[in-house]
Order: C-alpha cells, then sequence, then structure tokens
C-alpha cells in the first residue's frame, strides 16, 4: 500500500513545481520487488528537507542582541581598587566607634533589666 | 573565489571576530541561514528553531577565544555546537515530533486537487517522521546533503568523518529509513 502511495507520490511531486526542486521526470518508486525505490526516496526527501530560511524579524533581531552582548564583551574591564590608606583608616575608625556604641547601649539595657524593682509599701 | 581563497578569507574573519567581539556579526550572517535550516529539520517547528538557533550563537559568541583552527571549516564548529543543542532539546522532551500545520506542503496548494495534497502531506508527515526516528548522525548526514547541498567531502569536513564514510553512512542511512518508511506502512 505504500509502496503504491510512494508511486504516486514521486509523480505528484516530479509534476508539481514544489519550489523549484522537482524539474525531473517521474521514475516509477517500485522495483519488482515491489520495495521503495531509492531513487524515488531521494527526491522526496529533497522535498522534505526543503531549505528553511528564518523569519526576516528573527534575524535582525537576533542580529541586534548579539551586538549588544559583543559590545558588554568588548568594554574595558572595571577593575576594582584598593581604598588609599586614609580612607580605610576612616572605615576601620567608623566601625570601631560604631561598635564600641552598640556594646555601650547593650550594657545599659543590660544594667536596666539587672537593677531589683521597687516595691511599693501597702 | 577558489576554494583556498574562501579558507583564507573565513581565517580572516574568525581572527577578526576573536580579537573584536563586534567583528562577530559578519559570521552570524555567513551562517545563520544554514543553523537555522539544519535546527528547524531537526526540531520540525520555528519557534524552537529560533530559539535554539540563537543559543547557538550566544555560545559560539561568548566561546569564539577558543576556536582554534583544527582544519575543518568554521561552519563544522556551529554545526556541532547546533548539534549538542538540539540533542539536549530532544533529551528534555518528549520525542514525539509536532510539525504544526503550515510546515506541510502548502506549496503544492493551486496546483493539485485537495485530495492530492492532503495525499502528499500525509507522505511528507510520514517521511519526516521516518527521518526524526533516524539516528543524530544519520539525521544531520540527510539535512546536510538535501537541504544544504553539501557535497560528501564538505559533509564529511563537518561530521569530522572520511569522504568514504559519509558515502557508506549514505547509503546504509537510506536503507534505514526505507526500513522505516516500510515498517510505518
Amino acid at each position: 500500500m505504500l509502496a503504491k502511495k510512494w508511486a504516486g507520490i514521486s509523480l505528484s511531486l516530479a509534476s508539481s513545481t514544489w519550489r523549484g526542486q522537482f524539474a525531473e521526470p517521474a521514475r516509477p518508486a517500485l522495483d519488482g520487488e515491489g520495495t521503495i525505490n531509492l531513487e524515488a526516496l531521494a527526491t522526496a526527501l529533497r522535498g522534505a528537507l526543503a531549505p528553511v530560511s528564518p523569519a526576516p524579524e528573527f534575524r535582525i533581531e537576533l542580529a541586534r542582541d548579539l551586538a549588544a552582548v559583543a559590545r558588554q564583551k568588548a568594554s574595558p574591564r572595571v577593575i576594582l581598587q584598593r581604598p588609599p590608606r586614609y580612607r580605610r583608616g576612616f572605615i576601620i575608625g567608623a566601625a570601631l566607634s560604631s561598635a564600641v556604641s552598640v556594646a555601650g547601649i547593650i550594657a545599659y539595657l543590660w544594667r536596666q533589666h539587672s537593677r531589683p524593682v521597687m516595691r511599693q509599701s501597702m | 573565489m577558489t576554494v583556498a581563497d574562501e579558507g583564507a578569507h573565513e581565517e580572516g574573519l574568525i581572527r577578526q571576530a576573536q580579537e573584536d567581539p563586534l567583528a562577530f556579526g559578519v559570521l552570524y550572517e555567513r551562517y545563520v541561514d544554514r543553523i537555522y535550516n539544519y535546527i528547524y529539520h531537526r526540531v520540525g517547528n520555528h519557534h524552537d528553531a529560533e530559539d535554539l538557533t540563537a543559543r547557538t550563537f550566544y555560545r559560539a559568541l561568548s566561546h569564539i577565544e577558543r576556536y582554534v583552527d583544527r582544519g575543518a571549516p568554521f561552519s563544522a564548529w556551529l554545526y556541532r555546537i547546533a548539534h549538542n543543542l538540539v540533542a539536549n532539546w530532544h533529551r528534555d522532551r518528549a520525542r514525539r515530533q509536532a510539525i504544526a500545520l503550515d510546515d506541510s506542503i502548502s506549496p503544492l496548494v493551486g496546483q493539485v486537487t485537495p485530495h492530492e495534497h492532503a495525499e502528499a502531506a500525509e507522505q511528507a508527515e510520514a517521511l519526516r517522521r521516518a527521518i526524526h526516528r533516524l539516528s543524530p548522525d544519520r539525521q544531520q548526514l540527510l539535512i546536510l546533503k538535501f537541504s544544504d547541498g553539501l557535497s560528501n567531502a564538505e559533509i564529511g569536513q563537518i561530521m569530522g568523518r572520511s569522504e568514504g564514510a559519509i558515502k557508506s553512512l549514505y547509503h546504509r542511512t537510506l536503507q534505514a529509513l526505507q526500513e522505516e518508511l516500510q515498517r510505518e506502512s
């Protein structure tokens, strides 16, 4: 059944102007043993695998996106520099004073918590 | 331009792209149609073909500095990236290939009767299904041969095999396809 169908399609494909792929005359798809003719198969493959192009909008958009990525690649790298010494001194001093302040607040709260509560006599 | 000139020209383009990523655009324009075509015939629909084509070129751009000319054309490298991405795509999704109605044999409309059109569409669908059941290497061979129109020697360069091996693989592939179609009947 399929072999007969292949005979049919090889004729219809050969007679069509399917993207200009089939200018060849139709050949019988069946050999004497009823198997599929490889030549007809190759012809059908040319049709099934006819070149397909991407949509123009897709091409343009992808080109644009790739260019953006390429620009990022091409831009000079940002190098992190160590801060100058005097700035480091400021940073260390600020950190220490903050730590002392926090310690003082914690100590004050701890003392408040530890004081005995004065009860009012009735 | 001779083959040797073509190769030298391409070498220059690759070197430029390695030095200046913005020059990659020339290589993109040169190969986007072929890579898209290859991926489309492997996955069967435009949506995934666009996604995988984009991923192929993003990957190529990010690794262009590592590309080393080993005598194969630049397209071989791109095809390998595309081939691997398609293999991952198949692994991650179901094997069933959904082919949209607009991918059927629309060029026949107006030239044949509706019945003949439907029958031709059915046969093309059967053939595509049979193609997608072949191994990835055999599918690649068929696409490069019938869609890109490459010679056995050119296909051999892309697939990393000798011309003789490609010829042999081609004949085995047609036989395998023949068996697939007979099995389907």
